[in-house]
């Protein structure tokens, strides 16, 4: 990698073969979007295997938690592209980049574009309701969420409603955000899905002072125990269902 | 067993008629001429309620061994499944056309009669695994794969008319 630290250094570079890049996706960034990709899939898969295969798809819902919990907290103390405060604009402005891609004269972003920031946050929040409402739910057939000792069965159906229909919504989304993604690679000649795996992008933009220095793996790792554990006392402090008599 | 079984299926099945008289009577629009008789499709719905109910009670016991939440008594699993099999068979007479009501007063969709073929093999594949159940069961003496994939298919069969044919 790269780090031009002045002018000449920058135009040096441009006439050389090896293209300039500059770091933006911290590890963490790059494990959880990957894993999160990962585990939605697993928990849509065990869902169509059936009844059987629920502890499963539990297990997919725990990581899925703890993933999204930690992108929050991520997005408050992570590194520079991660934080929300700089990639998420105002509607104003967000408006004003959508026309602007429409004109085709949209500015450039080396992290999350105003769009991408709205469907950053559209995902995450309805992923981590969807997961939530998982906890509660009940199928029906034989099997609750752990969290459904807390709640009458009345509003537990409700709420796995909601984790049945959201889902469409969810996938819908992923489906644009993946359309958008392939027309930044397609049309833009600009490939972010290698990004999301190395880390880097080739860039002419004056902009190291963007380039992230340390991926604070370290803090991430703190921040993922955390969650962990407090998932894991939610879960086990939960009333255990009251299970059926078996008459 | 299973003669025993189906009785007190009969048994329940005319409770049910008859508390649906005495409870649907007030219901039926009293300012109009009151018809004669219980409302069919209401009736129909009332006897696979109590169908439905009685088959997840039975069958929760039997997934919660198939999941190791409890111990395997194969005794108890053959007399839940034995239920199993034969409330399903309450359930190929208690969807006539009058009782498509939809919600508040049936989850049951309206596909179930618009898609009659899809839903008749559903239940019919049901009765099926519900038969295959009864019969792993009188033979495994532990909670076994075998029981667990008969378990398995029965709680897929399930999900899958749930998925189509109910409403949530």
């Amino acid at each position: 990698m790269t780090q031009p630290t002045d002018k000449q250094d920058n135009l040096n570079t441009e006439n050389s073969i090896e293209p300039k890049t500059v770091k933006i996706w911290d590890v963490p960034v790059r494990i959880f979007h990957w894993s999160l990709v990962t585990l939605f899939i697993a928990a849509y898969v065990t869902n169509l295997l059936g009844p059987n295969y629920f502890n499963y798809h539990l297990w997919a819902g725990y990581g899925i938690i703890v993933l999204v919990v930690f992108r929050i907290l991520w997005g408050f103390v992570g590194t520079y592209h991660a934080r929300f405060f700089n990639f998420v604009r105002t509607p104003v402005a967000t408006t004003k980049y959508a026309l602007s891609v429409l004109r085709k004269k949209d500015v450039h972003y080396l992290g999350h574009n105003p769009l991408g920031a709205v469907m950053v946050i559209a995902l995450l929040l309805a992923i981590l309701v969807q997961a939530v409402t998982g906890l509660f739910s009940n199928d029906e057939i034989i099997n609750l969420g752990p969290l459904y000792g807390y709640i009458n069965d009345d509003l537990s159906l409700k709420l796995t409603s909601i984790h049945r229909q959201l889902f469409y919504w969810i996938a819908g989304a992923i489906f644009l955000h993946i359309a958008a993604v392939l027309f930044h690679v397609w049309f833009k000649r600009d490939n972010i899905v290698k990004a999301m795996f190395t880390g880097k992008k080739n860039t002419d933009e004056l902009a190291e002072e963007k380039s992230i220095s340390s991926s604070r793996i370290w803090l991430a790792i703190i921040i993922v125990a955390i969650v962990i554990a407090a998932l894991v006392w939610i879960i086990s402090g939960a009333p255990e269902a009251v299970s059926d008599p078996g008459y | 067993m299973k003669l025993t079984v189906k009785t007190l299926g009969f048994a329940l099945l005319a409770t049910v008629s008859a508390n649906l008289f005495a409870a649907d009577a007030p219901a039926e629009k009293p300012a109009a001429a009151p018809a004669a008789g219980p409302n069919p499709g209401k009736q129909a719905i009332a006897v696979r309620k109590a169908a439905f109910t009685l088959i997840a009670n039975s069958f929760k016991p039997i997934g919660d061994a198939a999941q190791g939440k409890a111990e395997y008594n194969q005794a108890d699993i053959q007399k839940r499944a034995n239920r199993i099999l034969v409330l399903s068979e309450f359930l190929d007479s208690s969807f006539p056309e009058a009782s498509n009501l939809g919600e508040p007063d049936t989850k049951s969709k309206a596909e179930i009669w618009t898609q009659k073929a899809d839903f008749d093999k559903k239940l019919k594949d049901f009765q099926e695994h519900a038969a295959a159940l009864v019969k792993v069961s009188s033979t495994e003496k532990t909670a076994s794969d075998a029981f667990k994939d008969a378990f398995g298919a029965l709680a897929k069969d399930c999900k899958g008319c749930h998925d189509s044919f109910k409403a949530k």
